[in-house]
């Protein structure tokens, strides 16, 4: 192969890498970022929708509550990714041991929500959990080097150590464990979130 | 005797109301996503160095012995169809998507303004996200 030749080879996989680049940094990210905010708006109008039909009050302390963590997702979404999850936990779990924070045994949306009529709290309690479930897609999806990299060697983890026949009943229990530990994590991130959507500035 | 100890489950972190001023623990939060951001910033940024680094390098093995005319000459005639196709597909599928966000971003735009008004109608004390009238970041909390 001559040097021409070489060189464009080169220059033409470079090419190819840096477009890939473009997509996977630039394009995707805010495909990401955008598909986030559009599920937590169209939650955020179901709660409205709700008030509107009468069912809740506009007032209702759990209604704002819950709206307030909604806007402060959706100001801070282009900030929300498994790095900077893992740093706001680390920070809440460190102003517990400083004695910043403080440990109770009913958290105050708790509270409020037992406030509620049972069909209502059910609606309430279901935008909020679907809430999560967008968190939680983006938090993993957002970052493809992480889903490259991570992914694929956690499942071939598992299948070597799990077996063929295993493999299910592997990923069932790894489903209940991440689903345990996301649970333990988000209340943090809704304590930030409410508190970055109620912030004036 | 068997101890029948009640544990304490720790089920919630208590902040303070979000009435009250910025406190140390919303500033360290803050700034937790701040670095978070940086570090990502410069592992995207990295790549594009890298990337312009391994185009140094083979561009500096070919001086003197070869010009830019010749290597062009080269990238085009070595083209195959194939290749054509998914360099296209590829290119064009990016333009479309990047059309498609800034259409909907001016949707957003038009359409968005309105739907506020209306629910402050009905709601008045409705809260905001504070993002832009096209649904992004707003620039000072880019910062």
């Amino acid at each position: 192969m001559t040097h021409p030749e070489t060189a464009a080879v080169a220059l033409s996989t470079l090419l190819s890498v840096g477009m890939l680049w473009i997509l996977i940094t630039w394009f995707y990210r805010s495909y990401r970022i955008d598909k986030f905010r559009a599920d937590v708006f169209a939650l955020r109008a179901e709660l409205f929708d709700l008030a509107v039909r009468g069912d809740l009050e506009f007032d209702d302390p759990a209604y704002r509550q819950l709206r307030n963590t909604m806007n402060g997702f959706l100001r801070f979404a282009d900030r929300l990714s498994i790095l900077s999850s893992l740093l706001v936990v680390r920070e809440m779990q460190s102003a517990v041991r400083r004695g910043e924070a403080v440990i109770v045994e009913k958290s105050e949306w708790e509270v409020l929500v037992d406030a509620l009529e049972p069909g209502i709290r059910a609606e309430v309690l279901a935008l909020r959990s679907r809430m999560h479930v967008a968190v939680f897609e983006q938090i993993i999806f957002s970052s493809p080097f992480f889903l490259m990299t991570t992914v694929p060697f956690a499942l071939g983890a598992l299948v070597r150590f799990a077996g063929q026949r295993l493999v299910w009943r592997a990923l069932h229990r790894l489903y209940l464990a991440i689903e345990r530990a996301f649970e333990r994590a988000v209340r943090p991130l809704d304590e930030f979130a409410l508190h970055l959507g109620t912030a004036e500035a | 005797m068997a101890r029948n100890k009640k544990r304490k489950v720790v089920t919630h972190v208590h902040m303070p109301t979000p009435k009250s001023p910025p406190t140390m623990l919303q500033y360290r939060g803050y700034r937790a996503t701040l670095v978070a951001r940086n570090i990502g910033t410069a592992i995207r940024w990295g790549g594009a160095v890298a990337i312009a680094w391994m185009a140094y390098k083979s561009v500096l093995v070919l001086s003197g012995q070869t010009t830019i005319v010749d290597v062009l000459v080269n990238v085009w005639g070595s083209l195959k169809i194939n290749q054509a196709l998914a360099t296209v597909l590829g290119g064009g599928g990016m333009l479309y998507g990047w059309r498609e966000r800034r259409l909907r971003h001016k949707v957003n735009e038009r359409l968005g303004g309105r739907v506020g008004q209306l629910e402050q109608a009905i709601d008045k004390r409705r809260t905001s996200s504070r993002l832009t009238k096209r649904g992004q970041t707003d620039p000072e909390d880019a910062i």
